[in-house]
């Protein structure tokens, strides 16, 4: 499963980058610019994804009938994952802002509601290194992951709510009959979420094993430095 | 001025970079979760401790 994941989501992205550069035509309006919207909304979709799984995973914790270590570290595994896309979708969308507002950063309603997602996740994976006993650890970090993540929404309709210099959503509109791109533009856009999607699946499952291998590692080191307390501590009370 | 109105009139350039940060981002993000695996495995073969390389 893993492999053809990771197959899968090569073969995709390539065939993205080749489509994206070359294939695909030039837009009336953007020009070449456009080929960017091949990576951009894609991005931004799995940053989205990414802090959905995490959101579903803390409330999981959080619900005593469901709670389990499991969804921990799915929790931080996504969160991880979602705030890499996140910086990527900040980034890509500056260098497409440069050439068609002519700044690289506007405080519009977008990119700050966007900018201060990254750091709200930003602050749910620092809050995980403070906390040592696992157990407080996964609840804090659960309730601030689901806070952080009551911000996402307001990301996606801040083009509708608010007068923003981003263009509105090109497909994941309000009315999903009626996107506005079409054609070998709307294939290869559709081709970038699928490849982005899988490559965030390849990632959430080695990333999540990592997890596991931490918690093994954090029960060990625990193990051994209570064994070396004790070893230390029965010498001197056997002198007395 | 000039560069920026230069690099302005070369849209393909914000287009390279755009795909170039990308994938090497994510390229690098990719190896570090596959790196991070291998040297916990390392660890815990170690039983925790830190090995004799470290």
């Amino acid at each position: 499963m893993r492999r053809l994941l990771g197959i899968g989501s090569a073969l995709g992205l390539t065939l993205t980058a080749i489509l994206g550069l070359f294939i695909t035509p030039p837009d009336r309006v953007m020009g070449t610019l456009v080929r960017l919207l091949y990576v951009h909304p894609s991005v931004a979709w799995v940053a989205y994804l990414a802090f959905g799984v995490t959101a579903l995973a803390c409330i999981c914790y959080l619900w005593p009938r469901t709670r389990a270590p499991f969804w921990d570290r799915l929790a931080v595994s996504s969160a991880e994952i979602g705030v890499v896309f996140c910086a990527l979708t900040l980034a890509t969308g500056s260098i497409w802002g440069r050439p068609t507002w002519g700044v690289w950063w506007a405080w519009d309603a977008r990119l700050t509601t966007t900018a201060l997602l990254l750091a709200l996740f930003i602050g749910y994976l620092a809050l995980r290194r403070v906390t040592v006993d696992p157990g407080a650890r996964a609840r804090r970090s659960a309730v601030a992951g689901l806070v952080a993540f009551a911000d996402v929404p307001i990301v996606h309709m801040s083009v509708v709510w608010w007068n923003t210099l981003h263009q509105p959503a090109t497909v994941l509109r309000p009315s999903l009959a009626s996107p506005t791109v079409s054609g070998s533009m709307a294939w290869t856009l559709l081709l970038s979420f699928v490849s982005f999607t899988l490559l965030y699946g390849w990632l959430l499952m080695h990333r999540y094993q990592n997890s596991v291998l931490e918690s093994r590692l954090e029960d060990e080191g625990m193990e051994i430095a209570l064994a070396e307390r004790w070893a230390e501590a029965v010498p001197s009370g056997a002198g007395r | 001025m000039g560069r920026g109105r230069a690099l302005r009139s070369r849209p393909l350039s914000y287009v390279a970079a755009g795909y170039a940060l990308s994938f090497v981002t994510l390229g690098s993000y990719t190896l570090w979760v596959l790196r991070r695996r291998r040297s916990l495995n390392r660890l815990l073969r170690t039983d925790g401790r830190p090995g004799p390389d470290r």
